[in-house]
């Protein structure tokens, strides 16, 4: 049994009004099974950023999930993710969500649950990714 | 009943007052989807193993 780091793209995706089956089953048998699930604050802060009004109620209540934890970028966060991503991808379109993402993948041993990998790859071409089904 | 079976019941029930109002809100997750994500997860569905050995 793995977990799943969740990027500003899966976040949106269980959340929106007609997101993806799948990343809402996957959210809901990650709680029936105690399966963890985590996220960055800085990819939940371009979720909320890219969210229609409508759909900030499901928000409330995905943060609220057992088995979801949000790390915030502290200090040491910040210091760990940096070095990770030193020189790696596009320095002009750096993205600090990203970088801060695959930090925590790495660090789980979780895939990133997503449906735009390139910017994670750019940063880390080794992390594992789970792409969310188009649908 | 020890701490620990406690805290185990405790939690299973934290997770089912979740879903129910998941459900209640977002509509009950789709049952094909949820077996991708079993398995997707590494957790293996005990019946559903069943079935696809039974074929």
């Amino acid at each position: 049994v793995t977990g799943r780091v969740l990027d500003r793209t899966a976040i949106i995706d269980v959340v929106r009004s007609g997101g993806s089956v799948y990343s809402r089953a996957l959210l809901f048998t990650a709680v029936d099974l105690g399966v963890p699930l985590s996220a960055s604050a800085a990819a939940l802060l371009d979720a909320w950023s890219g969210l229609p009004p409508d759909d900030r109620a499901l928000m409330d209540l995905f943060l609220d999930a057992p088995a979801l934890s949000i790390t915030a970028v502290d200090v040491s966060e910040a210091a760990r993710a940096g070095i990770r991503a030193h020189r790696r991808g596009d320095q002009a379109r750096f993205d600090a969500a990203a970088a801060h993402t695959v930090e925590l993948a790495r660090r789980a041993g979780f895939a990133i649950l997503t449906e735009d990998p390139e910017p994670l790859l750019a940063l880390d071409p080794t992390v594992e990714i789970e792409l969310l089904p188009g649908e | 009943m020890s701490e620990y079976v406690q805290a185990l019941a405790e939690d299973r029930r934290r997770r089912e007052a979740w879903m129910g109002r998941w459900v209640a809100a977002a509509g009950e997750p789709d049952r094909d989807a949820m077996e991708r994500a079993r398995r997707a997860l590494g957790v293996e569905d005990q019946h559903a193993a069943r079935r696809r050995r039974a074929s």
